[in-house]
Parts: C-alpha cells; sequence; structure tokens
C-alpha cells in the first residue's frame, strides 16, 4: 500500500511536467509578422487565443510539478529518516 | 491533537487553493492583455511567497548566530526555521523564474530581460542554491555558522543588487502604489486576494512540513551523538 | 592593532615574495583567460570597446579564485590557524592583512596585464582612462575581500576549492555589474559611469565592514 502511495506521488509531478511540455510542444502555430496584411484585429485574437491558453495550461502544470515534486521528494528524505531512526533504536 | 489540528489546516490550504483557481479561472478579461494576466494569479503570489520566506530565512540566520553560545537548543531550532525558509523559498522562486518566461514569451515576445526585478530574483535563487551547496558541503558544527554567515551575506546583498539595476525594463511596472494609471480593478482585485492567501497558506504549510523534517533530523543526530558517547 | 596589521601583512607579503606562487598562477591563467576570450568574440572595432570591460572584469574574477583559493591553505598548513587562534589579538587584522596583500597581488597582475589587453583589444579609450584608476581597484577591493571571508567559511567543507566560487560569484554579482558597467562606460565614453562608481564604493564599504565584524565568528567557529 505505502509503495503504491509513494509510487504514485513520485509519477504524479513527471507526469505533470510531461503535460506541460506537451502542451506547449502541441500548441498550434502563431500568426505571421505581417498578419496585419492578411487579417482583423479580431481573426488576430481568435488565432492567439488557443496559443495563450496552451502556455497558460503549461504554466499551471509547471507550477504544480515543481510544488508536488518538492514534496515527493521531503516525503522521501522522511521515509529515510524513519529508517534510519528505526535502526537506532533497535540498536538501543 | 497536533495531527488532527495539521490535517485540517491542510484541508483548508486545499479548498482554499481550489477556491482560488475557480476565482482565477472566471475573472473577467483585462483590458491590454486580453487573458494573459492571469499569471498574477499564481506567479505574483509565488514571488511573494518566495521573498517573505528568504527573509525568514535570513532571521533564522541571525537568530543562530547571536543564539549558538547562550542557548544552544534554541539557536538550533532558529537554524532550523534558516534552512526550511531556504529551501522552500527556493521552491518558489523557481515557479516564479519558470513561469515568468512563460508569459513573458506570449506578452513581450521575448523569453528573458536583464532588469532589475529579473535579475534580482534569479540573484536570490542563485544565492540560496549556494546556500544550501553550503550546507551540504561544509560538515560538523561549522557548518550551520559558515551557513549562517553566508545567510547574512545573501540577505544584505539582495537590495544591492535591486538598487544596481533600476531602471525603467520590461518587468510591469508596480500594480499597487504605482502612478495614477496603476491600482487594480476591484473584479480583478477579488480573485487576486484569494489567490495571495492560498498560496501563502500552501506555502505555510510546506514550510511546516519542512520544518518538522528539520527537527527530526536534528534529533536523530542528537541521538546518534548520544549514542556514540555512551558505546 | 596597526602593529598586528602590520605583522599580519608583512608576513604574507614577504611569503608570497620568496614562493611567488599566488602571482605567476593568476598573471599566467588571466592571460589565458584573455586570449580564449578574444577567440571565443571577435574582438575587432568598436565591438571590442564594447565587451572589453567584461572580459577584463570576468578575467580578474578567474584569475583571483586561484589566488584565494591558497590563501587561507598556507594558515592551515603545520597547524599555524590554530596558533591564530590563539593568539590574543583580534581576527580583524589578520583578515584585513590578508584581504590587502592579496589586493596587492591582484592589482599587480592588473597591471601587468593592461597592456597585453590593450594591444589584443586594439582599444583606444574614448572616455575618461583616469577613471580606471578608481574604478579596478574599488572592483579588485570588492573581489577580494568577499573572496577571502568566503574562502574562511569554506576552509572545512570536504570540496574547498570547488565551494569557493559557487558561493563568491552570486554574492559577487552586484560588484561585477558595477565593475562591468563602469569599464564599458569608460572605454566607449557613450555613458557616464559615475552612479556605477557610487554603487561600486557602497558596496565595498557595506560588504567589508560586514566582513570585518563577522570574521571573528567565522574564525572560532570550530
Amino acid at each position: 500500500m505505502k509503495k503504491a502511495v509513494a509510487q504514485i506521488a513520485a509519477l504524479v509531478p513527471i507526469a505533470l511536467l510531461v503535460f506541460a511540455l506537451y502542451s506547449l510542444y502541441a500548441a498550434p502555430a502563431e500568426p505571421p509578422r505581417d498578419w496585419r496584411l492578411h487579417m482583423t484585429q479580431e481573426q488576430h485574437d481568435l488565432m492567439v487565443a488557443p496559443i495563450d491558453h496552451a502556455f497558460r495550461v503549461a504554466a499551471y502544470s509547471v507550477t504544480w510539478a515543481i510544488q508536488l515534486g518538492y514534496l515527493a521528494w521531503l516525503g522521501l528524505k522522511w521515509s529515510g529518516l524513519k529508517r534510519v531512526a528505526g535502526r537506532a533504536s533497535n540498536q538501543n | 491533537m497536533k495531527k488532527i489540528l495539521f490535517g485540517v489546516y491542510a484541508a483548508i490550504c486545499i479548498a482554499l487553493l481550489v477556491w482560488a483557481f475557480e476565482l482565477a479561472v472566471n475573472a473577467p478579461a483585462e483590458m491590454m492583455q486580453g487573458d494573459a494576466y492571469r499569471i498574477i494569479f499564481y506567479h505574483v503570489p509565488s514571488a511573494t511567497v518566495a521573498f517573505t520566506f528568504f527573509a525568514i530565512s535570513m532571521a533564522g540566520s541571525i537568530g543562530y548566530l547571536v543564539l549558538r553560545e547562550k542557548n544552544a537548543a534554541k539557536a538550533l531550532a532558529w537554524d532550523a526555521w534558516a534552512v526550511s525558509g531556504a529551501e522552500v523559498g527556493i521552491v518558489f522562486c523557481t515557479v516564479v523564474l519558470v513561469t515568468g518566461p512563460l508569459w513573458g514569451y506570449r506578452a513581450w515576445g521575448i523569453w528573458w530581460a536583464w532588469d532589475a526585478r529579473l535579475t534580482t530574483t534569479l540573484l536570490l535563487w542563485l544565492i540560496y542554491v549556494s546556500y544550501l551547496l553550503m550546507r551540504r558541503f561544509a560538515s560538523g558544527a561549522q557548518m550551520r555558522t559558515s551557513s549562517a554567515v553566508l545567510g547574512i551575506f545573501g540577505g544584505i546583498g539582495v537590495p544591492i543588487v535591486y538598487i544596481a539595476n533600476r531602471i525603467p525594463g520590461q518587468h510591469p511596472g508596480p500594480v499597487f502604489g504605482g502612478d495614477r494609471a496603476s491600482g487594480m480593478a476591484p473584479e480583478i482585485l477579488r480573485p487576486f486576494l484569494w489567490n495571495m492567501a492560498a498560496w501563502l497558506f500552501w506555502g505555510i504549510l510546506v514550510l511546516i512540513l519542512r520544518h518538522r523534517f528539520e527537527l527530526k533530523q536534528q534529533a536523530i543526530a542528537a541521538a546518534e551523538a548520544e549514542q556514540s558517547l555512551n558505546a | 592593532m596597526i602593529d598586528t596589521l602590520l605583522t599580519h601583512l608583512v608576513k604574507d607579503l614577504r611569503i608570497e615574495w620568496r614562493s611567488k606562487e599566488a602571482i605567476n598562477s593568476m598573471l599566467f591563467f588571466s592571460l589565458l583567460v584573455v586570449v580564449l576570450f578574444s577567440i571565443s568574440f571577435d574582438p575587432r572595432g568598436a565591438f571590442s570597446r564594447d565587451i572589453a570591460g567584461g572580459v577584463l572584469c570576468v578575467a580578474t574574477m578567474f584569475a583571483s579564485v586561484s589566488a584565494l583559493n591558497q590563501a587561507w591553505a598556507r594558515e592551515i598548513r603545520h597547524q599555524v590557524l590554530d596558533a591564530q587562534r590563539m593568539a590574543p589579538t583580534g581576527g580583524a587584522q589578520l583578515y584585513l592583512a590578508k584581504v590587502l596583500a592579496n589586493f596587492l597581488f591582484v592589482s599587480v597582475v592588473q597591471i601587468l596585464l593592461a597592456p597585453v589587453f590593450l594591444v589584443f583589444y586594439n582599444l583606444h579609450i574614448l572616455g575618461n582612462a583616469w577613471l580606471l584608476l578608481l574604478v579596478l581597484p574599488l572592483g579588485t577591493w570588492a573581489l577580494v575581500s568577499n573572496g577571502i571571508f568566503f574562502a574562511a567559511l569554506s576552509i572545512n567543507s570536504r570540496n574547498r576549492e570547488l565551494l569557493l566560487p559557487l558561493i563568491l560569484f552570486p554574492i559577487f554579482t552586484p560588484a561585477l555589474m558595477a565593475m562591468v558597467n563602469a569599464t564599458t562606460g569608460i572605454f566607449t565614453g557613450e555613458f557616464d559611469p559615475t552612479i556605477w562608481i557610487k554603487l561600486l564604493a557602497a558596496y565595498d564599504i557595506i560588504y567589508t565592514t560586514v566582513s570585518l565584524l563577522l570574521f571573528e565568528t567565522v574564525l572560532r567557529s570550530e
């Protein structure tokens, strides 16, 4: 049970990070630099909105990847400490 | 009892975060930046938390240096705050440094700029990473003293860097207390304050966890030392 | 107090005079750095003036680290440092004397390197060249005073030589910024370097004061 929890705790941040990178990778192409010659402001905004959304999703995913990754790392160190403490008290 | 209280606090934190996220997603679009302004809902609170925790770390370093000869136990407690503040501060600072460019690329077209706030934030991150490296490489009782001194040096350096860079640059100017055009519309202020509270609560939760871990580590080290003395 | 300071200073200078290890290694290392940068960034024409300031400061920085690493090594050999701790004099004089001695060594290297630098970069200094006599010593002082202090901090660590640059460079960065901007302003003559010189001076005063106050703590931290 504990091992399963530990594995999930380690995998979630990695999954979030991968998701963030994928979100950036899969963002639609940007409009060309001379878009003002081809389209109106509204059309440009419609084109740009999904790209902004992709970046926003990536930002939130990365934020939680970092936060949960740190907690997972702390949890790993904590369980390592428990083992050390267990051994020390066994020696007494 | 303590565990129950902590569990309740953790539940409150998660509830706050969910509520704040809900508000952030549903806040109205802004006039100038469209939807891109929403970075203030996680980037600005993370920066605030990071800087606050770095200040806590510096206070811990000073406390350790002042108390270490008079009251060793208390000094260790301050040292625990120093290292916890530094480590959790680095986590939040990393969030700031990663989400900033993700916004900047869409808003300004560039990933990075070497102006006041960005350079200061990067340097702060570097200084506290070097603080953690110092703690890892040094050994024994000198480690705490040396790293406390380094923590103080780092804390002094930050305002100096900030002043060195205070030329108007890329980073948006102050929203609060800036010129007449600054200030936040109430529809955005409310979600912003909720997000600030949520991230602050979350930051304190992580800080408490790290602090507990450090105290536990100190206790084990002390027990081992006593064991080897009595052996 | 001054006697103690002079005693420490003369001791360091005499050791260096006899062995010349710090100056030789620094000189050769900074020459190598200048050559490497010249190869990496093509130093032609006006562009050379823009980057020359930065190259000079970075070359000084890397060269000093090699000297700073061995600054305390002499004291650790034969338990000289323990003797220093037991001496009734304060740590501040020891610190200040070491800073003065190393400041002298780095300045000698800079003076010897300056003609080489002017030649490699074909420098015509467009601004007020005399200000360099203010900027370079201030920058060197910042580097050496911080470096000696952090070298003392890292004495008891496992990877002493590796740790010193890691903890020195982030803290030294504001001074580096001020030094690079001031020298670029002097070389190019495009802007007034006064504010950067003021910042550098303020940095020196603040950090030297804090180092003097905290050195006693570091020396007796064992």
